[in-house]
């Protein structure tokens, strides 16, 4: 009987120990500020602004963006650089690395620019961020679509609230 | 033969350099402005990170003639980005230049089912693309023709 007893709680630790071990677990990261870069002159409609990064950066040292799971946004904020800048009629906010496919994250229609609201509708399906971050290096894509020619270089800046998590 | 060494690896090298080169160069011929056979937009083909990306800057009919407003992806299977404006989105993706004016390993994607297709692309001739998308076997597929928009000679 005891035995038994014994051998129940030896399981039953185990599996709570294993349990334990691949749960991911929470990173704290400060909200990533990436400028992306469109280089001038630009022309009326749609243009893109880009900049490469790694995810890497903002991670304490203990983690390997391999160990990445359970990625989400959270957040993000867009900004213009140049306030003599055309404002855009719309943004799209893409996300892509060298293998895997460009994903859109989220994007800005006219009516929330028009209420000075750059706030990123999020994408709700976000697992394809996890195989992005793990990859060597990432892309910031943002495709806006200008109402005027502009004949310098347009700058969006991102504000990007990461809610990260990684397996030990 | 320490300096015929030398002078190979480096003989080497800048041959490897200027046919990566050649390469790039042949792959950027992708890159313009292209209309579909069925004439209702433009797309924009342009480089990013090493591959191609294509995205549309021109619609014959912009606006919803439901809403009233700028046409959205009301077909995309994610319901959070139906409200994605149609005018810039990123229709073709991923593109690779594999040689022999072909570019592979990309996807298309058709607005009007929200559908995702593989897609080959070849190159015809100068101003002309062939492009296939397809499901599984590139045998079972649909060949478009594109044409480049190119800058009408002033006589």
């Amino acid at each position: 009987m005891i035995n038994y007893i014994f051998k129940t709680h030896i399981l039953v630790l185990c599996v709570l120990v294993l349990w334990g071990c691949g749960k991911p677990e929470p990173i704290q990261t400060d909200v990533q500020k990436l400028e992306t870069i469109a280089v001038g002159p630009l022309f009326e409609g749609v243009n893109t602004a880009t900049v490469e990064f790694d995810i890497q950066n903002i991670l304490p040292k203990e983690v390997k963006k391999e160990q990445l799971s359970d990625v989400r946004i959270k957040s993000i904020h867009l900004s213009l650089a140049d306030s003599d800048a055309p404002v855009p009629n719309s943004f799209t906010v893409l996300l892509a690395s060298p293998n895997t496919s460009m994903k859109e994250c989220g994007f800005i229609q006219e009516e929330s620019i028009k209420m000075n609201n750059y706030n990123v509708s999020l994408a709700k399906e976000q697992e394809f961020l996890e195989e992005i971050l793990q990859d060597k290096m990432q892309t910031l894509v943002i495709d806006f679509d200008l109402k005027d020619d502009w004949f310098d270089d347009f700058t969006v800046s991102a504000a990007i609230d990461w809610d990260l998590k990684f397996k030990k | 033969m320490k300096k015929f060494k030398t002078l190979a690896i480096i003989l080497g090298g800048l041959f490897l350099f200027t046919s990566m080169l050649g390469e790039t160069e042949e792959g950027d011929k992708l890159i313009g402005v292209w209309e579909p056979s069925n004439k209702k937009i433009y797309l924009k083909i342009d480089k990013i990170s090493g591959k191609y990306y294509g995205k549309i800057v021109w619609l014959r009919e912009p606006i919803d003639p439901v809403t009233g407003k700028p046409k959205t992806d009301k077909n995309n299977p994610d319901e959070s980005l139906k409200n994605v404006p149609l005018k810039g989105f990123r229709m073709l993706k991923d593109f690779v230049y594999k040689g022999n004016g072909e570019w592979a390993d990309g996807t298309i994607y058709d607005p009007q089912n929200g559908s995702t297709y593989n897609c080959v692309i070849k190159l015809k001739d100068e101003n002309t693309l062939d492009l296939r998308g397809y499901i599984g076997l590139k045998t079972f597929g649909r060949t478009d023709v594109w044409k480049r928009l190119v800058k009408k000679k002033k006589k």
